[in-house]
């Protein structure tokens, strides 16, 4: 994996800020980096990042490796790093508030692809069975055929039944999953006028601007 | 004792085996559980979004009515807790209850089933329903999200209480360093692969104590060491063959309940030996 | 005096500190038209600065001064010894607290609103100085004895330090002296043996005659002043006389249930012991015993010592590891760190050898640091322990000396090894092959064969880790000893909020407390090696030498007087400390029993009391000069919670700029009259904040409260009270922030109803 160097371009305050203000970004100032994040992380091996060093990145600002990297959607909630972390940082709904952002961003992934499924499950049924959702995943994964035997297992065990499971009345969701749209593009507008801020308004430290003074 | 129930998803599917073992059981113990009318999905871990996973949660506590709301599912209870925290939020609380048809104010109690047997009704009054003491050997295997990361109703680390309700049965709780980690039901569709390799650690350490079952309290976990014990066998090459058993189904033997009543014949790894062994 | 009186103001701009949030020159400009002299200057408590104070008294321009500062803890005393020099009475000179209690806390509310605050502050201070009169302190005879609680390192170096000028009891709670550190193997960073070096100085304490000492016993209770203590010293039984028994062994090998024992072979004192729990009472001890030494009857003791200073040297403890679930401590071969040195040190009960539960070698050992430290959960403690760095490199150092090949892991976070010696030692394990992992261990899990699998990330590269350990060794955070607080509160001295002393100034006074006669060594003022220990050690008794040299301790002279009295003896029911009594129907005033507290003062019916220089008249006259300025939240502290004000200074804790402290010697003193006055003179609100922990006062402020609650809800105006030790400045700075606003809102609320009456009565009195 090709590293960038680390310098004030690639580095985002305002998303740092806007990280470190909700509720899943708490405490992430205090970081020392001790890792007990990632030595409690069950699938830490599968990330691009450990979750100490997902932390270290938001100290820093590294929006673009934060919202594309993997370890986002690896995370499996089981919150073994929220409770032993010694500063209080919860990375596990670190994750959750990053995942939103990355999508709005049009960061895109295979969970990503699941959790889109998902939601839209609930939205039309407003209860989630297991054989809807696992064929509407297939239409965009094919690999997905290979789990046919276990399908097949667990129908003749009567444990998936082909019915879809329903609310008698899903339409009172509807302004529930309204909520979820404004708050991705709130989120998403923050994001973006964060970005634009830093373009009008470079800090840019004085020896560049001469430069670029020079150039005109 | 009445509860509002929440039963989630699986209940519908996946864990038909949980749901007939819940009811058989709660029947006889006189617990009443009043299913919430017209429910929604919690939202499990693949509602990206916290505002509206909240609301989904929101939803069901307020069609708690007073009562206590009880869920048979780790996932389900993760997410009312969780939600109970973040109204403490006024702001979102007011966002949240804008799109609620009925408001709620924050104050409904949830409660895991095994909350329910251990705490509120008692160990001693269950004892009293025991008809044959388990002479077995079992992995108390809460999962993570039973205690984490609102860990009221017990320790996130090296919780007790299903520990202790196998003791309550006649049953011996083998010590299971690995109680609370995590099975990879999260991922199970999403990282096969790496949702196998969790479930085999917790499989081949099971396997290690020499208990004859690993209980646990969650279809989610149920379905992973379950119905995916197979697919860990073939891709690790290992031979596990541990019976997967609800604490319901392990209170229902106890009680004199009969297998099948207890669904106990849907397993995906054969049961047969163990009930056999348990005294039935 | 018969000249009018003429106070100077000095104000201090402490190089920025007070001068960048509070304009002085206008402070100063607000006090024209005052009989007054104003100046201000750079450092006050420089020479040029106090030099300027002594030569104004010297021309005869002023012959009262008011200073604006930092906290009067910080240089009262200097300031007054310094116009006493110059002539004038030192009660003369007030420091009025600019820099903790206003420029340093509120920097949200604006210039306007400090500057403000400080001229209020500085106009009560000169109202007051008006009216004050000079006094001189009373002397009182100093016993010229010290107790030393605590026997470990700083304890016996204390004593011995002490003991050939002034009378030392040394107490120890433990059967033997030395404290953790007899059970230390080797000390870093030299590696001589600890006993060795530790031996010696307990036989010289033993052999002093200016030491009496006592094991198994603690301080029981506390009463009397500083400077003339009378405390009460619980002995727990031994069952064998210390004095008689000559250590033959002659016990030990009679007793069928190995209940009697020596502690361990250079235990001070020399003599044996008998564990209660194991002694089956069939007496064959107390028949061999050559010396009649056995006493299987002994019962818990108590005696009675009079003595003029404590020291104190209660040290640490381990904190227990149990609560961090998931490092399954305690499982067979995971073990603190203290326990670790244990097997190792004279205490040793394996013979000196380093094993597991099986009894062989550990091959892998891994040691676990900031096992509870570092920690701002709640779950452990936040600060760091100071000393496990090197002694795990120690260990580690220890484990490769006794066997090449065997494999020592330490996991660290930041690797702390500052100071003189340290980095070297460092760099000297790591030759030795020590491994180095940078990062906190998740879990330890033990396995069947009691081995243990320790997985962490390595964060020098970013990778999870798993590795298997014979024995994980935890480096707990190290916590103050039991009965730390108890103590503490008996003497009146302060701890802070992670329970270690609070030292009278953080690096000025490290030895001292808040109690003059109290003072502390070793790690109960934190965790430290033995090398700061003993430095602390040298420091408290050079200072416990000159408190008691001075023969005589100076008692503040603020106490009551008795104006007018008709013999109905309420404020002799009222004194908690037995200084008043009835004499010939007329209440008498023992000064040297008197603490000054006050509390007789709302009890006189007939207001007959005053205390000099808090006299009613005397308050009403700072607080009307104080509120004329701007109006603001009035607070009544005590000086233990005005410590606390002080330490949320230095931690630049923020909160309103409306507070206007008001010091008293306790909020006893306070009646109606007073509070009234403060109400009608324009406080918002009133706060009475106590910060002692003496019950005798503390038992009756809620009596208090509701009294003044109820005299004085005419005014419809908040009045509330609250207790804060010193410790909890967090809290006492949330609790003026909530009162302030709560104050604000209803001063608000009240005005403009106000305003709305007036204007339908000039409505009424229209038509």
């Amino acid at each position: 994996m090709q590293k960038e160097n680390i310098v004030p371009e690639s580095r985002d305050n305002a998303f740092r800020d806007l990280i470190i203000k909700t509720p899943g970004g708490r405490n992430i100032p205090t970081c020392m980096q001790c890792g007990i994040c990632a030595g409690s992380c069950p699938v830490n091996h599968e990330m691009d990042y450990t979750p100490r060093e997902l932390v270290r990145m938001i100290q820093l600002g590294l929006k673009k490796e934060v919202l594309s990297s993997n370890t986002i959607w690896i995370c499996t909630t089981c919150f073994s790093c929220s409770v032993r972390c010694p500063r209080g940082i919860y990375p596990t709904e670190l994750m959750e508030t990053l995942k939103p952002i990355a999508m709005s961003e049009g960061i895109r992934n295979r969970n990503a692809k699941f959790d889109n499924v998902f939601a839209d499950v609930i939205k039309k049924n407003g209860r989630a069975s297991e054989f809807l959702l696992i064929s509407k995943y297939s239409i965009s994964e094919p690999g997905m055929i290979k789990q046919a035997p276990f399908g097949l297992a667990l129908f003749s065990k009567g444990k998936l039944p082909l019915s879809i499971d329903k609310m008698e009345d899903v339409r009172e969701l509807d302004a529930i999953f309204k909520l979820g749209e404004k708050s991705v593009d709130k989120e998403a507008k923050e994001s973006t006028v964060a970005k634009e801020s830093k373009e009008t308004a470079p800090e840019r430290s004085p020896k560049e601007n001469e430069g670029q003074e020079a150039e005109k | 004792m009445k509860y509002s129930y929440y039963p989630g998803c699986a209940q519908h599917g996946t864990a038909v085996d949980y749901r007939m073992s819940v009811e058989a059981v709660f029947r006889r113990l006189g617990i009443e559980l009043e299913e919430i009318k017209n429910w929604n999905c919690c939202g499990a871990l693949h509602v990206d979004d916290m505002t509206t996973r909240v609301a989904l949660s929101a939803r069901t506590l307020a069609a708690g009515k007073g009562l206590d709301v009880a869920t048979p599912c780790n996932l389900c209870y993760s997410n009312l807790m969780r939600a109970n925290t973040a109204l403490e939020d006024t702001s979102l609380k007011n966002r949240v209850n804008g799109a609620l048809a009925s408001k709620y104010d924050g104050d409904a109690k949830p409660k895991h089933l095994l909350e329910v047997i251990v705490k509120d009704m008692g160990l001693p009054k269950l004892s009293e329903h025991v008809k044959h003491q388990l002479k077995i050997k079992a992995v108390p295997y809460y999962g993570c999200l039973l205690t984490r990361p609102e860990n009221k109703f017990d320790s996130p680390e090296n919780p007790k209480s299903l520990d202790n309700l196998i003791l309550a049965l006649g049953a011996e709780p083998v010590k299971y360093y690995y109680k609370t980690k995590c099975c990879g039901g999260p991922i199970l569709i999403t990282n096969e692969g790496l949702a196998l390799e969790l479930a085999k650690d917790l499989l081949v350490m099971a396997k290690e104590t020499g208990a004859d079952c690993m209980v646990v309290t969650c279809p989610m976990c149920h379905l992973q060491l379950d119905a995916k014990q197979k697919a860990v066998e073939a891709k690790f090459n290992i031979k596990i063959d541990m019976p997967i058993i609800y604490f319901t189904q392990l209170m229902g033997l106890a009680m004199g309940i009969a297998p099948k009543e207890l669904g106990l014949d849907k397993h995906l790894v054969p049961t047969d030996k163990f009930i056999a062994k348990a005294g039935r | 005096m018969s000249e009018p009186k003429k106070t100077g103001v000095y104000l201090c701009r402490c190089g920025g500190n007070i001068s960048d949030a509070v304009d002085l020159q206008s402070v100063a400009d607000s006090l024209k038209g005052e009989n007054v002299v104003v100046n201000i200057q750079d450092y006050l408590c420089s020479s040029a600065g106090q030099d300027k104070i002594k030569s104004d008294i010297e021309k005869g321009k002023i012959d009262r001064v008011v200073i604006g500062s930092c906290s009067p803890k910080l240089h009262l005393e200097t300031f007054r010894g310094m116009v006493k020099e110059a002539g004038v009475n030192p009660n003369l000179l007030e420091i009025t607290n600019i820099r903790e209690q206003a420029s340093w806390v509120h920097d949200k509310d604006g210039k306007d609103s400090v500057n403000s605050k400080v001229k209020g502050l500085i106009k009560g201070a000169v109202a007051r100085m008006d009216s004050i009169e000079p006094l001189v302190p009373l002397e009182k005879k100093l016993v010229d004895r010290t107790l030393v609680v605590g026997g470990g390192i700083a304890g016996i170096t204390t004593s011995l330090e002490i003991a050939d000028e002034h009378e030392v009891i040394l107490i120890e709670k433990q059967p033997y002296l030395g404290g953790h550190m007899i059970g230390l193997s080797k000390t870093f960073p030299t590696l001589d043996c600890s006993q060795c070096i530790l031996t010696p100085k307990m036989v010289a304490v033993h052999n002093h005659p200016g030491i009496i000492m006592h094991t198994q016993t603690e301080v029981a209770d506390v009463s009397g002043s500083p400077g003339d203590y009378s405390i009460t010293l619980k002995h727990s039984p031994r069952y064998v006389d210390i004095e008689k028994c000559i250590s033959c062994g002659a016990c030990t090998r009679k007793c069928p249930t190995g209940a009697i024992f020596l502690p361990f072979a250079q235990a001070v004192p020399q003599a044996y012991m008998i564990d209660m729990s194991k002694c089956d009472h069939c007496g064959a001890c107390v028949k061999i015993c050559p010396r009649d030494a056995v006493n299987l009857e002994a019962k818990e003791e108590t005696s009675t010592i009079s003595v003029g200073a404590v020291a104190i040297a209660t040290g640490f403890e381990p904190i227990d590891p149990s609560f961090i679930e998931e490092y399954n401590y305690p499982s067979p071969n995971i073990l603190t760190a203290v326990e670790f040195e244990d097997m190792l040190s004279a205490k040793s009960k394996t013979g000196m050898r380093l094993q597991k539960a099986d009894g062989t070698f550990p091959d892998r050992v891994a040691f676990v640091l900031c096992a509870g430290s570092r920690d701002f959960t709640g779950k452990g403690r936040k600060h760091c322990s100071k000393v496990c760095c090197i002694y795990s490199q120690k260990q580690a150092q220890l484990v490769k000396k006794m066997k090449g090949d065997a494999e020592a892991w330490i996991f660290y976070i930041d690797m702390r090894s500052a100071g003189r010696r340290f980095e070297e030692f460092y760099h000297h394990t790591q030759e030795k092959g020590v491994n180095y992992v940078r990062g906190k261990v998740a879990e330890i899990i033990p396995k069947q064969d009691g081995t243990l699998t320790v997985q962490y990330e390595d964060t020098n590269l970013g990778r999870k880790g798993r590795e298997i350990f014979d024995m994980v060794v935890l480096c707990p955070a190290l916590i103050p000893s039991s009965g730390t607080k108890e103590l503490a509160d008996k003497l009146g001295v302060q701890l802070g909020d992670d329970g270690f002393i609070e030292e009278k100034h953080v690096k000025l006074d490290p030895v001292n407390t808040l109690n003059q006669a109290a003072f502390a060594a070793g790690c109960v003022l934190g965790p430290k090696d033995i090398h700061d220990s003993v430095t602390e050690g040298i420091s408290a008794a050079h200072k416990v030498s000159q408190f008691l040299g001075k023969g005589m301790i100076l008692i503040p002279p603020e106490k009551p007087m008795i104006l007018e009295c008709n013999g109905c003896g309420d404020c002799v029911k009222a004194c908690p400390y037995n200084a008043l009594a009835l004499e010939g129907r007329k209440a008498v005033l023992s000064l040297l029993a008197c603490t000054g507290c006050g509390i007789c003062v709302p009890a006189c019916p007939i207001k007959g009391i005053e205390i000099r220089n808090f006299t009613r008249n005397q308050l009403k006259a700072q607080l009307k000069a104080m509120l004329a300025e701007a109006p603001g939240v009035v607070v009544f502290i005590d000086p233990y919670a005005y410590a606390a004000a002080d330490i949320a200074g230095v931690n630049r804790k923020q909160y309103s700029s409306l507070v206007r402290f008001v010091s008293l010697p306790s909020i006893h003193i306070l009646d109606a009259d007073v509070v009234n006055a403060a109400f009608e003179y324009g406080a918002t609100g009133v706060m009475l904040i106590e910060g002692t922990t003496d019950e005798k006062l503390t038992l009756s402020s809620d009596e208090l409260y509701k009294r003044l609650k109820k005299d004085t809800r005419k005014h419809k105006k908040p009045l509330r009270y609250s207790h804060i030790e010193t410790a909890q400045y967090e809290k006492l700075t949330d609790l003026l922030n909530v009162f302030a606003s709560q104050a604000g809102a209803k001063a608000e609320k009240r005005s403009r109803k106000e305003k709305e009456e007036g204007t339908q009565e000039g409505i009424a009195e229209a038509t």
